[in-house]
């Protein structure tokens, strides 16, 4: 049951989502100026390492950002979207925030959402997100706290745009917010292919792609790696799962496994276990996230980089990324 | 305008009896496919990924 799920996930994405990439292409090409190529050139602690900081349970859990503002730590910071307004939260910087996923209601959220109400209706998506616990509680003022600050520093970080963003919720909130735009294609499939959707989004604008990974998460690392070429690479909340005591209900694609399933007792067939080596403790994951791992281990082959995960959990667990703990990388990089 | 639209909710009796349309088997089948297909789409998230040999492109074929 698992492993069939896990089979068909690309293929369906592909007839499902093409369009929709398509589109969003077509729409965001006015506002396509700068590439990723165009960034300024690093030197220093700023390319000697880096953390990518993704928006995992264990984020708040381990206090990893807290961890790595009182470091001090010198070197880059590269956060997802959903990781953004907690970095905020810390006075932590990110030099750049990636953004990826062209859905219309949900991204705009971590950049502060100037329609929330009316984005949220029927939509429990962040009620079962584990970073997102204090929000809920206080929805309104939260988000207007968000706004003001991300309107405040956006300046102080570069948005790496995938062109399939939504115009006019997410690129129209980072244009209000005045954030400096990096632009780049997702390499969805071979452009050397016929009918390839990658070249027909490159088409539209002419940027360079990345493969994606299936998430914005896996797309951070192939930035740090072949774009900004950074040879020593850490990544804190990258859990591609859920701890143990997570009630399957509060996962991420629960609704639609429970659609998917013939019966509800073949739900429980649709996680897996793992025990995290470090702690003991134990893990679980779903077919989405088991599928996002699975990207991710095959990018790393070949990789020219050292990459360790420092998440401190999850079901990341593989001879290609060492786990460490994130004090001992601030401890390596503490003079960059 | 909220109160009035609760006062007139369902007091009155429709000149034609409305049923709700039942599905044969054929067309519970599809729909239950249909469902069970979309589920599946968007169980991958808001992004393809069939590409493993390239990590990144720059046009050039």
């Amino acid at each position: 049951m698992f492993e069939s799920i896990v089979e068909k996930i690309p293929d369906m994405g592909k007839s499902y989502h093409q369009e929709t990439l398509l589109r969003q292409a077509a729409r965001n090409r006015p506002f396509v100026e700068k590439s990723i190529r165009d960034l300024p050139k690093r030197s220093g602690p700023k390319q000697a390492s880096c953390i990518i900081v993704s928006a995992g349970p264990s984020v708040r859990r381990k206090k990893s950002i807290r961890r790595i503002k009182a470091s001090q730590y010198q070197g880059s910071i590269i956060a997802v979207d959903g990781a953004y307004v907690a970095c905020l939260e810390e006075g932590l910087f990110p030099d750049f925030v990636m953004a990826m996923d062209p859905h219309p209601t949900r991204v705009v959220r971590w950049f502060g959402d100037p329609n929330l109400e009316k984005n949220s209706v029927n939509d429990d998506y962040f009620k079962r997100q584990d970073l997102d616990v204090e929000f809920r509680n206080n929805a309104t003022e939260k988000n207007q706290r968000n706004i003001d600050w991300v309107n405040r520093y956006a300046c102080r970080s570069n948005v790496i745009a995938c062109t399939v963003l939504h115009t006019e919720t997410v690129v129209a909130r980072m244009h209000e917010a005045k954030f400096p735009l990096y632009w780049w294609n997702p390499l969805v499939d071979d452009p050397e292919n016929k009918n390839s959707l990658t070249k027909q989004l490159y088409d539209i604008n002419p940027v360079a792609c990345l493969n994606t990974g299936g998430t914005v998460g896996n797309a951070a690392w192939v930035f740090a790696h072949d774009i900004l070429q950074i040879p020593s690479i850490a990544l804190v909340g990258m859990d591609y799962g859920y701890y143990g005591d997570t009630p399957i209900e509060q996962t991420q694609t629960y609704y639609e496994l429970k659609d998917h399933v013939e019966k509800e007792e073949d739900l429980k067939k649709c996680f897996i276990s793992y025990t995290f080596p470090l702690t003991g403790e134990r893990f679980y994951t779903d077919p989405t996230y088991f599928w996002y791992r699975q990207n991710l281990l095959e990018l790393l082959e070949g990789s020219k980089s050292v990459t360790v995960n420092c998440t401190e959990g999850g079901t990341l667990i593989d001879d290609r990324v060492p786990a460490i703990s994130l004090d001992q990388y601030l401890k390596d990089f503490s003079n960059g | 305008m909220k109160k009035n639209i609760s006062v007139l909710k369902g007091n009155f009796q429709a000149k034609k009896d409305v049923l709700p349309k039942t599905l044969n088997e054929k067309e519970e089948g599809d729909l239950s496919e249909k469902v069970k297909k979309r589920a599946l789409a968007s169980l991958g998230g808001s992004m393809v990924y069939m590409e493993r040999k390239k990590r990144t492109w720059d046009g050039n074929v």
